[in-house]
């Protein structure tokens, strides 16, 4: 092996280290940013769900964390009503 | 067929419709008001809301647990636009007794103290009220008490119900042929007799905040009952009724009072839950939003 084939053989393992080490660097980057935003998020879901309260209520009556809207809109009705509503 | 049955409650008017068993479903409807009068009704003297103590934790009743609990939900789902602690704002604003006894008199601000300082815990039964906090569960325990009404009726007596505690609706079970029939108006009394439109509803509540109806003078300034919890003051008069149909009565309820307090807003708001809605300006106008039929509507009056 002469020095031309010595450097060459140097630069191809070089090459390889660096590339060995740049796909080890972006998979701890891939690794770090799945974890903190799993932690983003469950922090995030924590916030939303925070009433500020220490209101504790496990009722069946909570009713969920939106106004529920119904299934269907109401309909044009026709005839004589069962009721009235308005202000009471 | 459908059995209609009608009575004064809370200084409004009770309707049942059902489908079958008219006696039994009263008689159960009657019990549910008078559960919900004994523990949330600030005007009894005796009933366990007036009762609270305050700056301690106390055991409460199931009924004004959930009661309670929900009143807190309809806070926190709408920012505090429906505030249960506007109590000592409403009475600060005249509203101190039952509507018909109310006398004109100065007008006094009170600033509204939160719902976060309301401290219930309904898995244990006990809530703390700080002191300074007087809670005014109107907004929601009427319509509570439709949906908890027309649910037992619906179950335990096994037929379809419509139950409307001051229009006020829940309907629950079979419902007849067009669906329950709602006329909407500024009064829930002269809606039936002078509709300005009716819609059928087969299931969950619909429910109208009015600021027309119950107001009264304060310093000579008209006065109504649905307080603007970031004013201590009656809210700006944009809308002079809210309609809003919802899975339940109390979220009807909810949703329509934070439209009253947020006014100009309100179509936005209502549209970004999907509630379908009528509004009517203080002029008259109507504005359907959400999916509200508006076919063959005309103008309020």
């Amino acid at each position: 092996m002469n020095d031309t084939q010595a450097r060459i053989g140097r630069r191809a393992e070089g090459n390889r280290r660096v590339g060995r080490a740049t796909a080890w660097t972006a998979a701890a980057c891939t690794a770090l940013a799945t974890l903190f935003g799993v932690v983003f998020a469950t922090g995030t879901t924590d916030a939303q769900s925070d009433t500020g309260t220490s209101t504790s209520t496990g009722s069946s009556t909570d009713g969920g964390d939106s106004l529920q809207a119904p299934d269907s809109a109401p309909e044009q009705g026709s005839g004589s009503a069962h009721t009235g509503s308005g202000g009471s | 067929m459908t059995h209609v049955v009608e009575f004064p409650v809370w200084g409004t008017t009770a309707v049942l419709a059902v489908t079958d068993h008219p006696v039994e479903a009263e008689r159960l409807l009657r019990a549910v008001l008078d559960d919900v009068d004994q523990a949330c009704n600030r005007f009894r003297a005796d009933s366990e809301l007036s009762r609270l103590p305050s700056g301690r934790a106390v055991p409460i009743g199931p009924v004004l647990a959930e009661a309670l609990t929900v009143a807190l939900r309809a806070a926190r789902l709408t920012d505090g636009l429906v505030d249960p602690t506007v109590g000592g704002a409403i009475r600060a604003l005249g509203y101190d007794r039952d509507f018909a006894a109310i006398v004109d008199g100065p007008l006094v601000p009170q600033r509204v103290p939160g719902w976060h300082r309301v401290l219930l815990d309904a898995d244990r039964g006990e809530v703390l009220l700080p002191h300074g906090i007087e809670v005014d569960l109107g907004a929601t325990a009427k319509a509570l008490a439709a949906d908890r009404a027309a649910r037992a009726i619906s179950v335990m007596v096994g037929c379809g119900v419509l139950v409307s505690l001051g229009g006020d609706v829940a309907v629950a079970g079979e419902t007849p042929a067009g669906g329950w029939r709602v006329a909407i108006g500024d009064d829930h009394r002269t809606a039936v007799a002078d509709p300005q439109t009716v819609v059928a509803v087969r299931r969950g509540g619909l429910a109208t905040s009015s600021t027309t109806r119950r107001t009264w003078l304060r310093d000579g300034v008209p006065q109504h009952h649905i307080v603007d919890p970031r004013t201590g003051l009656a809210a700006d008069v944009v809308w002079r009724t809210a309609t809003v149909a919802a899975g339940t009565c109390v979220d009807a309820n909810t949703a329509a009072t934070a439209a009253i307090v947020l006014g100009h807003d309100a179509p936005e708001w209502l549209a970004a839950r999907g509630l379908p809605a009528r509004l009517v300006s203080a002029a008259g106008a109507v504005l359907a939003v959400g999916g509200w039929p508006a076919d063959r509507e005309r103008q309020a009056a």
